[in-house]
């Protein structure tokens, strides 16, 4: 990024603001403040998405790795893929309804806060799925109990039973 | 209709969300100030009736309008004013009133009553430049409104038209303002109406009282000294750090003006009869506002539209070239304001255009 405050009159610059008692060093260092404030935001929106997106598929991965065993346990991955999924959803909504919306109807506030809102909301989804899945690990194998329709041979069940 | 479902509505069907409409409820007034843009005085020869009027509050609902902001010439000098601003109330909207503050003692329990949202005072200056501008004892009335409008909890702006006759009171007038939970607007005089264009700030006046907004926002906490530029400061200054988003000139996009004989224009600022898209007693205001042909110079603005000064700018189709009053009233054409901090920097303090924003320059040059 260029730093436009390098090259310029600075002296003509001082003077014009002196008429109203400015100090355009105040600005200058405003300036550089508020660039930094405009990036929290969207970089915050990012990592979110990378760090749902890697620690799913990382989970995903790991399971298919060293399978538990137990079926459920591809629930968990599922969960943590939703999550930023859905987040990816609303961001890339979000960025539409702003750049295009915006300049054709003028959406205003109300509308805009609550998308912005719902994507904060399923950001912090995500990491509460995340935060759950690494507290609460699959549980042991001998615990497991096979739902109905595992390894039921119908047939046999019907001719034993008739 | 609420206006979160009209709102709604309106994004679906791709229509214009009309945030404000500025009303002049009529011409007269109890001053004649030597800036007036609108030649206030008199009233119109055929103001519109108390029920035309309620019948223009109707339609503004129905469009889904947000706030409607209450002018003149005076406001208070018209008799139903209030049954005008119940009407506004009654149907959901925000209710706004810009006066010179003469009358408000008159009118401060009615006032209060209404609970507007803000009423914006015109404060030009120190003692002697205000009744310069105005009337002898204008600045002591406009003083004792603003007092009663705090004593009674009303949101209060106060409005301050620079021209080169009250320039340099800002320091003046921010003492007055600091700490009592005012609102402050900034705005330039143009040279329409009774105003003498010979007093239009210069470039460099415009920029020293850009910094000065920039600066008091910066040193300042923003319920102390709540100070902003209005639509004619801006846009996409290099070295100014931006607090107000800027996609160009909202004249009959997200905000109207009527005046008192049910013209509808895009912004009372443009004072000029050719930009009247019509009459509410010849079409509702519904039909005038959705009709595609409206507003044409803002929601079909085109590139080829833009004037000289904007022409290569990078931002020039996000900003559309600016105030469109001030641009007409300067240059006498749309998207071309002359008023641009950006153009001013690189003119007066030779800023240098960023390499990715060179292109724009380049592809005219090359025209």
């Amino acid at each position: 990024m260029e730093n436009k405050w390098l090259n310029l009159n600075k002296e003509k610059l001082d003077e014009t603001g002196k008429v109203l008692n400015v100090d355009s060093s105040d600005i200058q260092k405003s300036k550089s403040k508020q660039i930094l404030k405009k990036l929290i935001f969207p970089l915050v929106q990012v990592s979110t998405i990378i760090l749902s997106a890697t620690s799913g598929a990382l989970l995903g991965y790991l399971e298919k790795k060293e399978p538990s065993g137990y079926p459920y346990a591809w629930d968990f991955p599922k969960i943590y893929f939703f999550g930023p999924m859905a987040l990816l959803g609303f961001s890339t909504g979000n960025i539409l309804i702003s750049s295009k919306n915006y300049k054709k109807t003028g959406l205003r506030g109300t509308s805009a806060s609550i998308i912005v809102f719902l994507s904060i909301v399923i950001s912090v989804a995500s990491l509460v799925f995340i935060y759950m899945a690494v507290q609460n690990p699959p549980p042991p194998l001998q615990g497991y109990v096979p739902p109905f329709n595992v390894s039921i041979d119908y047939d046999t069940f019907r001719k034993r039973n008739l | 209709m609420i206006p979160l479902e009209r709102e709604i509505y309106n994004v679906i069907n791709m229509k214009y969300n009309l945030d404000c409409a500025v009303w002049e409820l009529t011409l007269e007034c109890n001053l004649k100030c030597k800036h007036c843009g609108s030649s206030a005085g008199k009233a119109r020869k055929n103001e519109l009736t108390t029920q035309e009027c309620f019948n223009l509050c109707e339609d503004l609902s129905e469009v889904g309008c947000r706030e409607v902001s209450l002018m003149g010439g005076e406001p208070f000098v018209r008799e139903d004013w209030n049954e005008i601003a119940w009407c506004v109330k009654d149907l959901g909207m925000d209710l706004a009133f810009v006066s010179n503050g003469i009358l408000i003692p008159q009118v401060i329990e009615k006032l209060n009553l209404l609970e507007p949202v803000v009423v914006g005072v015109s404060l030009d200056g120190v003692k002697e430049t205000h009744d310069y501008i105005r009337r002898k004892g204008s600045y002591d009335a406009a003083h004792q409104a603003i007092e009663l409008l705090l004593e009674n909890d009303i949101q209060t702006t106060v409005i301050t038209t620079i021209s080169k006759t009250n320039f340099k009171e800002l320091l003046e007038l921010k003492k007055l303002i600091y700490g009592k939970g005012i609102n402050w607007q900034i705005q330039v005089c143009m040279p329409f109406g009774y105003f003498d264009p010979s007093l239009v700030i210069s470039q460099e006046e415009y920029y020293a009282s850009a910094m000065f907004i920039v600066s008091e926002r910066i040193k300042n906490k923003f319920k102390d000294m709540p100070v902003v530029g209005a639509h004619c400061y801006g846009y996409f200054s290099h070295l100014l750090p931006r607090n107000n988003r800027w996609d160009g000139c909202t004249a009959g996009r997200s905000t109207v003006g009527l005046t008192s004989e049910g013209s509808v224009v895009g912004c009372l600022s443009m004072g000029n009869n050719q930009f009247i898209e019509g009459n509410v007693r010849d079409r509702s205001f519904k039909e005038i506002w959705e009709d595609p042909n409206s507003f044409a110079y803002n929601r079909n603005f085109k590139r080829d539209d833009f004037g000289e000064n904007c022409i290569d700018c990078f931002y020039g189709e996000k900003c559309k070239g600016g105030c469109n009053s001030t641009s007409y009233h300067l240059t006498k054409k749309f998207h071309n304001t002359p008023l641009c901090l950006r153009k001013i920097e690189e003119k007066l303090f030779d800023v240098k255009i960023p390499k990715k924003e060179r292109s724009n320059v380049q592809e005219v040059k090359s025209l």
